[in-house]
């Protein structure tokens, strides 16, 4: 089997965050790596640390104590430029609130993170369309947030991580402001574009319909790794920067 | 750079909109501000003009003319220090361009004498059929102004009173010549002047020319004061008049006149710098407050438009970009109600008390200036920005999850 190059490395990572004169531990000395081209969740109770994890990742919280390796390279005293230049054009977002431009159309919301990477306005345009369209909403294109519903608008935010073509989608509790419907297929969406576009997904989620979709779940409590559990059933098509996997497993805790 | 440009100001267009009545709130502050400053600019100056005016053509004219070093020092014998060959310079003065009239004057002290009333006065002796022409601001109270009559003469409303002589009465006017000898005229009142300025209402008078030149046996003036088409010609006259060598100097009336008129001016300008810092306090106050709301509701959008590689200057530009619009509407608002507002409630003026060592009240137009439309619409936008800035950038500093920290 081909070794698979982790995209990220975690390494005694430990978080707190500052609430007075006192420090919260929110991570406590953890070490992982997840793998690329698979959708992993980060699951817990409220308080466990998985959305610390998450924006640690992300580059939104910064590495207080050990190191994230990313694609082997270290995150940790990357300057501020160098961040911004990762979350451009690595990393796509999405949040639980969307987070839309109101006063945008969706078509709009989706192009606006476009223009720092040297795209014309008509090639903007396109991806943005294209994006619109691998969601399901080319027809919702000139909508705005506040004409749609709320599975229609995360379908908007996910456009909008995508038409950056990242490397990693990050997902913090995707579909904690859906219904127990919409959400599915949310996630059903998000996995299928997972597979066919390549894309890693790592999602921080408490809903278990969410991670029934994962290939690997992390478990977290109280800022500690409890366990991991892999999927490795794998039907990710081969892109650019993922190796085939062709195996297939039951689920397994590592 | 011109289509990020663009770009931004489209989304802080659309974004001005997302909260009409708070973008109306500060678009009305700015407005405020704005045509205040507009309108009390146009105040200052309606009554700064007035000032001028009616000093120029009152008493002083545009400015006066005397020997070299005439008015640095007081002389035993000021009489030695006049001009006394005149007519070359008035003649000379009439051909430069910008003059439209020249006063030769005497000024001097004399006793008036009507009844058994006996009363000091300064007097001056002056052209009075050319000055009549020019010195339009000077009230009359009662009479006529002195214009061609041999042997009138014009009192001041506080030497009238004190003389208790009226327009018809007969003064007698007793001054010592250049030679020390005594000489007197019997003239006839012909008017009441009342320029507001106590200290010379209470002891002026004005005679014609010649019979001053006569009572002091003298053929010299004490100065020549002009009347010129516009302010700017001040200049250029005096330096073609009195350049060096000439033996000349020229004072323009604002230093004649510094303690009421300049120091009028200096101490309303200074005001005005004052009030306009104090109105650019209360604007930017005003907008930082209802921004602040804003920003704050907008944290989690900051947080994501940070997520997303926009850097803190994006951001924070973004949020200038829709200030500087609010600011630009406000302004122009203002300066839009304030034209209307002078051009029509304000249209016939406003009568103001007498100032400080005046004695009499004045109708003040409100005089806009398009240059301080400008500067006020600029004034206005920066309050606009400064006020947005002040209230974004302690969202913008915030880092990423602190900003999301709200999601």
């Amino acid at each position: 089997m081909d070794k698979v190059e982790p995209l990220f490395q975690c390494k005694n990572l430990a978080f707190h965050y500052p609430l007075g004169t006192v420090e919260v531990p929110a991570l406590h000395a953890l070490d992982l790596t997840l793998s690329p081209g698979q959708m992993t969740c980060f699951a817990g109770p409220s308080g466990s640390g998985k959305s610390t994890l998450l924006r640690i990742l992300g580059l939104i919280e910064p590495i207080q104590t050990g190191d994230v390796l990313y694609r082997g390279t270290s995150l940790k005293g990357l300057s501020e430029k160098q961040k911004n230049q990762i979350r451009r054009t690595e990393l796509g977002f999405i949040f639980q609130h969307f987070v839309l431009f109101d006063t945008l159309t969706a078509v709009e919301n989706v192009e606006y993170f476009l223009k720092h990477r040297g795209f014309s306005a008509k090639e903007k345009r396109e991806r943005a369309l294209n994006a619109l369209n691998a969601v399901g909403l080319g027809a919702q294109a000139r909508q705005r947030p506040r004409q749609m519903s709320g599975g229609q608008r995360q379908r908007v935010a996910i456009a909008r991580a995508l038409a950056k073509d990242p490397r990693v989608i990050i997902a913090d509790e995707p579909t904690a402001s859906l219904d127990q419907a919409t959400g599915q297929q949310i996630m059903s969406l998000l996995s299928e574009l997972g597979k066919t576009q390549g894309v890693t997904v790592v999602l921080a989620s408490h809903d278990p319909m969410a991670m029934s979709f994962a290939q690997q779940i992390v478990r977290l409590k109280d800022g500690h790794l409890q366990a991991v559990e892999s999927r490795s059933k794998l039907t990710v098509a081969p892109a650019a920067h993922v190796a085939p996997r062709t195996e297939e497993a039951p689920w397994c805790a590592i | 750079m011109v289509r990020d440009l663009a770009a931004l100001f489209h989304l802080a267009a659309r974004n001005v909109f997302r909260n009409p009545r708070r973008s109306l709130l500060v678009v009305l502050t700015v407005a405020a501000g704005a045509g205040s400053l507009f309108l009390f600019d146009g105040f200052n100056t309606g009554i700064l003009n007035q000032y001028r005016e009616g000093t120029i053509h009152s008493r002083f004219g545009h400015g006066e003319l005397n020997t070299a070093g005439y008015r640095e020092q007081v002389f035993e014998k000021p009489w030695e220090h006049w001009i006394q060959d005149p007519t070359p310079i008035m003649d000379k003065l009439k051909t430069l361009p910008g003059v439209q009239h020249v006063f030769p004057r005497i000024g001097f002290f004399a006793l008036l004498t009507k009844g058994g009333i006996s009363l000091s006065g300064r007097g001056q002796g002056i052209d009075g059929a050319e000055e009549a022409k020019f010195f339009t601001k000077l009230r009359i109270s009662d009479g006529v102004t002195l214009s061609d009559q041999p042997d009138g003469i014009l009192l001041g409303q506080g030497l009238a009173h004190s003389l208790g002589a009226k327009p018809g009465d007969t003064v007698t006017v007793l001054a010592n010549t250049i030679y020390g000898s005594i000489n007197g005229a019997d003239l006839t009142v012909v008017g009441i002047f009342l320029t507001g300025t106590k200290e010379f209402d209470d002891s002026g008078f004005r005679i014609p020319l010649s019979v001053a030149q006569t009572l002091l046996d003298t053929k010299s003036i004490e100065s020549i004061a002009l009347g010129l088409n516009t302010l700017e010609d001040w200049d250029p006259v005096s330096k073609a008049i009195a350049g060096p060598g000439s033996g000349l100097e020229a004072t323009p009336f604002a230093v004649l006149d510094k303690v009421f008129y300049q120091n009028a001016v200096d101490w309303l300008s200074s005001q005005f710098q004052i009030i306009k810092y104090i109105i650019f306090f209360i604007v930017i106050l005003g907008i930082f407050s209802t921004v602040s709301t804003s920003v704050l509701e907008r944290k989690e959008e900051v947080g994501n438009l940070r997520a997303n590689g926009e850097s803190r200057l994006n951001v924070l530009s973004l949020f200038l970009a829709e200030g500087a619009l609010l600011g630009f509407a406000g302004a122009f608002l203002g300066l839009a109600l304030v034209l209307i507002f002078n051009n029509t409630v304000l249209a016939n003026g406003f009568v103001m008390p007498p100032s400080p060592g005046l004695t009499r009240s004045f109708r003040v137009f409100v005089e806009l200036q398009p240059s301080s439309a400008l500067e006020t619409f600029f004034l206005g936008s920066a309050c606009a920005l400064v006020g947005t800035a002040i209230a974004a950038v302690k969202v913008v500093r915030l880092s990423i999850g602190e900003a999301l920290r709200a999601i």
